[in-house]
């Protein structure tokens, strides 16, 4: 078994001491990361005592740095003690050019955001083999793609990490949102007053607000047998880590005890793979071949009137309508108006013609030709 | 007067093909569109093959360009198709794809010659990210909306590839691409066309002391009329307008302004706050939420939250579209929404300002009076010299 485990405290880590199935801790401050709130001097501290545990580091510098932030902040990671970690973690592709520039070669890529295909991952493996030690897999992909993108990335000898047990970030804002409607706080809990969703975790801190999935992702059980890293993150759990490993050196539960609730993602099905066509009334979409044109007014006892978007129509051709309920009418053109009512015998592209008045023909119905 | 600035391309949205005409008809120099899959706007109409085809054919003709958007965030099974519709969009002659993915930059680049543009969904905010990108032959840089002016001028120096930035929309409050609300709440990915817009919910806040009632994530909408020049002296290569799902006021209206805009200072060399006070008002004449200017100047504050329930509040409504014009007789309307006959009706003029005109009766097709107009009619209305085919009409309730 490989863990890799966020240390948010040194008490954490005491936790870790005799362990053996640790492969690494995620330390980070808050300077460089999203979540992790250590002063550099905490970290220096957290990073010694891992050391003397014999555990590999890895900095999390994780934070998306817009421009106007980014020499400020690559200053202060330059300030950092190089040996004070062994690994440095990174998402934004900015900062990982930088730091390739600056002559790091053991990177731990984020891509958690967006490379949900092998053909991203592949220009990765391709073009950053050299200095990325291991990609962090997204949560949003399925057993099955994980499955196949392991092995396309340890052929790599790379190696690969998900998150197993953690909070599931849902939402990242440049902006301090907390601040604008509270006058102290900067963690709540949110609940939806329009849904049912209730107890999101909202963070503030110097790189913005984030808001957390309702449930914590646990996916420990099928995980557990593949050759990747664990991740285990139990940022909003009191004492998560030592519950955690109680769970796994004694109980016979599904699940750690904690007070969140778990969910397994989307390891098994991507929910979203259905998309929503059916919000759209797929009638209305016009088929191109015969395609004439489409009916803007239908005035009882009167005329239909008609713009033609494609082909041309004359007098005899021989029409059919699909109404935006999916009804067909057919119908053979005997007269023929322009919009003066006087008689023409052909229409062109863009023009309006008047034909008969049909039943069941509204607004927005489409015009073929038979 | 005349200036020395490369004059920026307005890129306006375009969620049909009726929207892609009044947009450039109104004046804008490019517009975005999506075809029926592979875009980040599944709900909108967005456009057929032969549509696109018909699409880049106008816009040719008027000497403007088509961007084709393929930036949902892809996993494998969405490549099915991808490869037909790009040598498609290269034979009808696309201007560019507009791209998110690394693994579609990488395809499209393999595969053809279109240009590509980084979608802002890739959330470039740094020079060094435009340099990671460039390497993979992105050819421009859709700027974050984090991103100043300032910023944006010297990401274009750093890595020498044009940069788009948004002037004009609604605004994700997330940085865009980190957003995944919709996909573990309502089943709908995000980043594939399925946003439901979560963030405009009201939301409870409970902390340990204070509590609170509010529409946190809800972004004011962004209105950088009053930093064009900015925009114009940094030299960014294209100001950009949001919006493929609004409607045709909307598309008309703001490739009307900004392009107004944008010539007025060709023309002067300067924006004049009386010329753009006048433009402003007429960004007020749809429904929009209250505007901002974003990160464009400063990154945005607390006064970003649009802290109120998502309304219709705009007294300025779309009356319909002129359909055909029979000079000095008449022109008619197809009717969007219901007005009396006594109303008075403004035309937005392609090139020149609104003609007001008092309607003193309304009369349909068959001269038959009516006292009021149903949506989906069609409505005759005496000749005015200036009116042409697919003017916007709007009226002000």
């Amino acid at each position: 078994m490989s863990f890799s485990i966020c240390i948010h405290s040194k008490e954490d880590l005491n936790l870790l001491a005799d362990r053996r199935d640790i492969k690494e801790v995620i330390i980070g401050c808050r300077e460089l990361s999203r979540s992790f709130d250590c002063s550099k001097e905490d970290f220096y501290e957290i990073s010694h005592l891992a050391k003397t545990l014999n555990l590999k580091r890895v900095l999390c510098y994780d934070a998306l740095i817009c421009e106007r932030d980014f020499n400020r902040v690559m200053s202060f990671f330059e300030i950092i003690d190089q040996d004070s970690y062994d690994y440095i973690r990174v998402q934004d592709l900015g900062v990982f050019e930088q730091l390739i520039e600056l002559g790091h070669n053991q990177l731990q890529l984020i891509l958690e955001t967006a490379f949900h295909n092998k053909e991203a991952i592949k220009v990765i493996l391709k073009n950053y083999g050299e200095v990325v030690s291991k990609i962090i897999l997204s949560y949003e992909l399925t057993l099955d793609l994980i499955k196949e993108y392991i092995e396309i990335i340890t052929k790599e000898n790379i190696g690969v990490e998900l998150l197993c047990y953690g909070p599931i970030l849902l939402f990242y804002s440049p902006r301090k949102l907390l601040s604008a409607s509270l006058m102290t706080e900067k963690q709540v809990v949110a609940n939806s007053l329009e849904s049912p969703h209730k107890g999101y975790e909202i963070l503030e801190n110097l790189h913005g607000t984030f808001m957390y999935h309702l449930k914590d992702l646990f996916i420990y059980e099928q995980l557990k047998n593949l050759s990747i890293d664990k991740r285990i993150d139990p940022l909003f759990t009191k004492d998560g880590i030592e519950k955690f490993f109680d769970w796994l050196d004694n109980s016979n539960e599904r699940y750690p005890k904690q007070d969140r609730k778990f969910t397994q993602g989307y390891l098994a099905v991507n929910k979203t793979d259905v998309l929503f066509p059916k919000l759209k009334n797929t009638r209305l979409n016009r088929v191109d071949e015969n395609f004439v044109g489409t009916v803007l007014e239908n005035k009882k006892g009167s005329h239909i009137a008609v713009r033609v978007e494609g082909k041309r129509v004359k007098k005899e051709d021989e029409l059919y309508f699909i109404n935006p309920e999916g009804k067909i009418i057919n119908h053979t053109i005997q007269q023929l108006y322009d919009l003066s009512f006087n008689d023409i015998s052909s229409a062109e592209n863009q023009d309006i013609f008047l034909i008969k008045s049909l039943k069941k023909i509204t607004p927005k119905t489409k015009v073929y030709l038979n | 007067m005349a200036n020395t600035f490369k004059i920026p391309e307005v890129l306006a949205p375009a969620g049909s093909l009726d929207k892609l005409k009044i947009a450039l008809s109104y004046g804008a120099d490019a517009v975005y569109v999506g075809g029926q899959k592979f875009g980040l706007r599944a709900a909108a109409d967005n456009f057929t093959n032969k549509e696109l085809r018909e699409g880049v054919d106008f816009a040719h003709k008027l000497n403007k360009r088509v961007y084709v958007v393929i930036n949902s965030f892809f996993f494998d099974k969405d490549f099915e198709g991808l490869l037909s519709f790009v040598s498609y969009l290269e034979e009808i002659n696309v201007d560019a794809v507009i791209v998110s993915d690394l693994g579609v930059v990488n395809f499209i680049n393999s595969n053809s010659d279109i240009p590509i543009h980084l979608s802002t969904q890739a959330s470039c905010v740094n020079a060094s990210s435009g340099k990671f990108w460039k390497k993979f032959g992105v050819t421009r840089l859709i700027l974050g909306r984090e991103i100043s002016i300032a910023e944006a001028k010297f990401i274009k120096e750093s890595t020498g590839l044009e940069v788009e930035l948004f002037i004009h929309g609604s605004m994700c409050m997330a940085y865009s691409g980190n957003c995944t609300i919709s996909n573990f709440t309502q089943g709908r990915d995000s980043n594939r066309g399925g946003c439901s817009h979560s963030c405009r919910f009201e939301y409870e806040l409970i902390g340990e002391d204070e509590n609170s009632e509010s529409f946190f994530m809800s972004s004011k909408d962004l209105n950088g009329l009053y930093a064009l020049e900015d925009f114009i002296k940094a030299g960014i290569s294209s100001v950009k307008i949001e919006g493929r799902m609004k409607g045709p006021l909307y598309a008309a209206t703001v490739s009307k302004v900004y392009s107004e805009s944008v010539q007025e200072f060709k023309k002067t060399g300067k924006l004049e706050k009386e010329f753009l006070d006048h433009q402003y008002k007429e960004l007020e004449k749809f429904t929009h939420r209250s505007y901002f200017d974003g990160s464009l100047i400063k990154p945005a504050g607390d006064h970003s939250v649009f802290n109120e329930r998502e309304h219709q509040d705009n007294k300025y409504h779309i009356l319909g579209t002129v359909v055909d014009v029979i000079h000095d007789k008449f022109f008619v309307v197809d009717t969007k929404t219901k007005i009396l006959s006594s109303t008075k009706i403004e035309v937005l003029t392609f090139s020149k300002g609104c003609l007001e005109i008092q309607l003193d009766e309304l009369k349909d097709l068959s001269n038959d009076l009516l006292d009021n107009t149903r949506p989906n009619q069609l409505i005759k209305i005496p000749y005015v010299p200036g009116v042409q085919k697919n003017n916007l009409v709007r009226y002000c309730s």
